[in-house]
């Protein structure tokens, strides 16, 4: 067995409310045109933030349509995001035991626990029974469509869940215990998550404006990500090209605060550290900077400060991005949307630009890249996420074709 | 087979009370400590713990006093097996918890209130708790553990899949130490659910929460700083076998179910707790559950 073996990204797939398909998302992105709409599925009436990303109607129909009976949106969303990543890596061949499933979640199961438990306080008949409202429900029903028989893992560290899902699924397939694994986020908006945010001040009124001037919160999104990993030897054996390789992986904790990040984003630079740490560069590597970025007061600040730390001694400035203004802020899912989001930048040497408005906070120092830039080779790669409970993740990206 | 990991550190709680002392009484004959839930359709009788938290945590900040159930839990647990592996300091350890009811009792309270009370009458602090990740998040708080924190959902085998992935991380350089266990909370409604879906008087084992929390090192390194090697940790796995509609009773199974209840994600660490204090001989053992979940430790003595 190779004992460093490089871990290819060999096919993605994507769910947001730009639609279904990882190039809906990416033409999203380089309109870069927010996605946030009125909300309809629920009363909002009292609320303060009234909008959100979600999934379209009409696709969402059609995905309930095409899932198995009783499983909640999330797992909808997954499993197209996976048929869509499956299709992209060469289709049946990943199929069989030796599989690994790495799903992270910010509500698992918990839209249809939502469901069943307002009938039962409402004294009503419930839509279904309490079966498969755990967190863990979409790893389960992904493990049990692929038929894989290796770790069906739920990470559930609220918003980068799904970036530490991609570090263990990293860990694994370097470690030998599978061929592939099947790894990603997926999450779903309702009036419980919708009212919780809304209820801590953490949503905007108006559009997000990450490391803005006066930025008010986030909008929330929906959906899924999915990317199928291998080792390259592996991909190269059933031949499939990589389209990147997964270098490495990090995660931190605060030691803080549940609900407020530690100020100085200490926890943000550890991570990141220990992430291109595992990959084997440094942040003299790095070309592209995908932030989490949650227009909230606190987070940007404090993550602008750690990415002052690690990259502003760099000239030119390594561009840094924010997308949660154009597909919301998809909770468990945005670290598997956003790693896809630098693996399409890697392969075509493209960075849309994220839709800011107005100034560069003061308070947040490092600037966010304004303008699209195209033509220029993006080697490496970092995406970085942090949650709630003080945990921060990152991974780090590196292009196909480079030592 | 993989180089061993020390457990150095290890702290219980469950329906047998606080501590290895009262889990070995408990596995000598005692009983556990039980509250009969009065339900709709019925009554179930669930093993759950009595304490507070202050007296196992002494000059806990005060922030940490208005945590959920499954946290305290975690964190009468994680003082003892902090203390037992001497570890006082602030340091870049990891925290990998597992959990398989998350926090679907702090879910209930919240959403009951959100229904029943409106949207102006929720409560906010009550909706930070809904993260499954709270029992790592505030152990590494109140402990100042900067190190990756991480929190699995995988079923009765997550609690048993989070000491696994710790020990990977410190076989492989990541982390020096780590404190990992699982924690499962009991009460009104989740018992309500246990009881609808089959876990009646009469069945065993009893539905029962708890919490095992251990410490993980390296060998080389826990005998450099003197630590107390307990037992060694020698192998892990995890896996999925789709259940295909199995029966609960026939495919949840743990260790000294039994004796302890079925405490879910607790069930792995607190074998394994009970393994490292000599309780009972170590070995290799596997937890499994009817959502096709699975985890299997292999434990050698520490000498």
């Amino acid at each position: 067995m190779d004992p460093h073996p490089q871990i290819a990204v060999t096919g993605m797939g994507a769910v947001t409310a730009a639609g279904a398909g990882v190039d809906a998302l990416w033409r999203a992105l380089r309109d870069g045109r927010s996605l946030h709409e009125p909300v309809v599925g629920w009363d909002t009436e009292g609320f303060r933030s009234h909008r959100v990303a979600a999934i379209p109607a009409p696709l969402r129909r059609a995905l309930r349509e095409a899932a198995p009976a009783a499983v909640d949106d999330p797992t909808t969303f997954l499993l197209a995001a996976v048929r869509e990543a499956q299709e992209h890596a060469g289709g049946p061949a990943l199929v069989g035991e030796r599989i690994g499933v790495y799903v992270g979640t910010s509500t698992g199961g918990v839209p249809r626990w939502v469901d069943y438990h307002r009938a039962s306080v409402e004294e009503r008949t419930p839509p279904h029974g309490p079966a498969d409202t755990d967190y863990g429900a979409p790893a389960r029903h992904l493990a049990a469509a692929l038929g894989s028989r290796g770790p069906a893992v739920t990470v559930s560290n609220a918003c980068c869940s799904s970036t530490a899902a991609l570090g263990l699924a990293l860990d694994d397939l370097r470690r030998g215990a599978i061929d592939v694994a099947v790894a990603g986020g997926a999450d779903a908006v309702d009036r419980f998550i919708h009212a919780g945010f809304d209820l801590l001040g953490a949503l905007t009124q108006g559009e997000m404006n990450p490391f803005g001037e006066g930025r008010t919160g986030l909008v929330l999104g929906e959906g899924a990500g999915a990317l199928i990993l291998e080792t390259e030897a592996h991909a190269r054996a059933r031949g499939v090209l990589p389209l990147t390789f997964l270098a490495g992986s990090g995660s931190a904790g605060d030691a803080n605060h549940m609900t407020g990040p530690d100020r100085e984003g200490r926890g943000v630079e550890r991570s990141l550290r220990m992430a291109l740490d595992d990959a084997g560069v440094t942040a003299d590597d790095v070309d592209l900077i995908c932030a989490h970025a949650t227009s909230t007061p606190f987070n940007d600040a404090m993550e602008a400060r750690a990415l002052h730390r690690l990259f502003g001694h760099r000239r030119p400035v390594v561009p840094a991005v924010a997308y949660k203004p154009v597909f919301g802020h998809t909770l468990g899912a945005c670290g598997a949307l956003e790693a896809i989001a630098c693996v399409r930048a890697l392969a075509g040497g493209r960075i849309p630009a994220p839709p800011t408005a107005g100034p560069q906070d003061p308070d947040c120092p490092y600037p966010l890249l304004r303008d699209e830039i195209s033509g220029t080779p993006v080697a490496v790669a970092v995406s970085t996420n942090s949650a709630f409970a003080g945990n921060n993740a990152a991974v780090v990206l590196r292009r196909a074709g480079q030592p | 087979m993989s180089a061993p990991v020390a457990v150095t550190g290890v702290g219980v709680v469950g329906a047998f009370g606080v501590g290895v002392e009262a889990l070995a009484r408990c596995l000598m004959g005692a009983d556990l400590q039980t509250v009969r839930q009065e339900l709709t359709g019925g009554s179930l009788e669930v093993g759950q713990s009595s304490w507070k938290l202050r007296q196992h945590w002494p000059g806990l900040p005060l922030k940490l006093g208005r945590v959920d159930r499954g946290a305290k839990l975690a964190l009468i647990a994680g003082r003892q097996a902090l203390d037992t592996a001497g570890m006082d300091e602030p340091e870049p350890a990891a925290v990998v918890i597992g959990s398989r009811f998350g926090c679907l009792l702090v879910n209930e309270g919240y959403h009951r209130g959100l229904l029943t009370r409106g949207y102006r009458r929720a409560a906010p602090l009550l909706f930070g708790y809904t993260v499954p990740s709270a029992p790592a998040g505030e152990l590494s708080i109140a402990a100042g553990l900067t190190g990756p924190n991480l929190t699995l959902v995988d079923g009765d085998a997550a609690g048993g899949a989070a000491i696994a992935r710790a020990a990977d991380w410190i076989r492989e350089g990541r982390v020096e130490r780590a404190v990992a266990g699982g924690v499962d909370a009991q009460g009104p409604w989740l018992a309500q659910e246990l009881y609808d879906a089959g876990a009646r008087d009469g069945d065993r084992p009893l539905p029962a929460e708890g919490a095992g929390i251990v410490v993980l090192e390296s060998l080389e390194g826990a005998r450099a700083r003197g630590a107390p090697v307990q037992a060694l940790l020698t192998g892990a796995r995890q896996g999925f076998d789709s259940p295909a509609g199995a029966n609960e009773a026939v495919r949840a199974r743990a260790p000294l179910a039994d004796a302890l209840g079925r405490t879910y994600a607790a069930a792995a660490p607190l074998v394994l707790a009970a393994m490292a204090r000599r309780l009972i001989a170590p070995g290799d053992f596997r937890v499994e559950d009817e959502l096709g979940h699975h985890v299997e430790l292999d434990v050698a003595p520490a000498s």
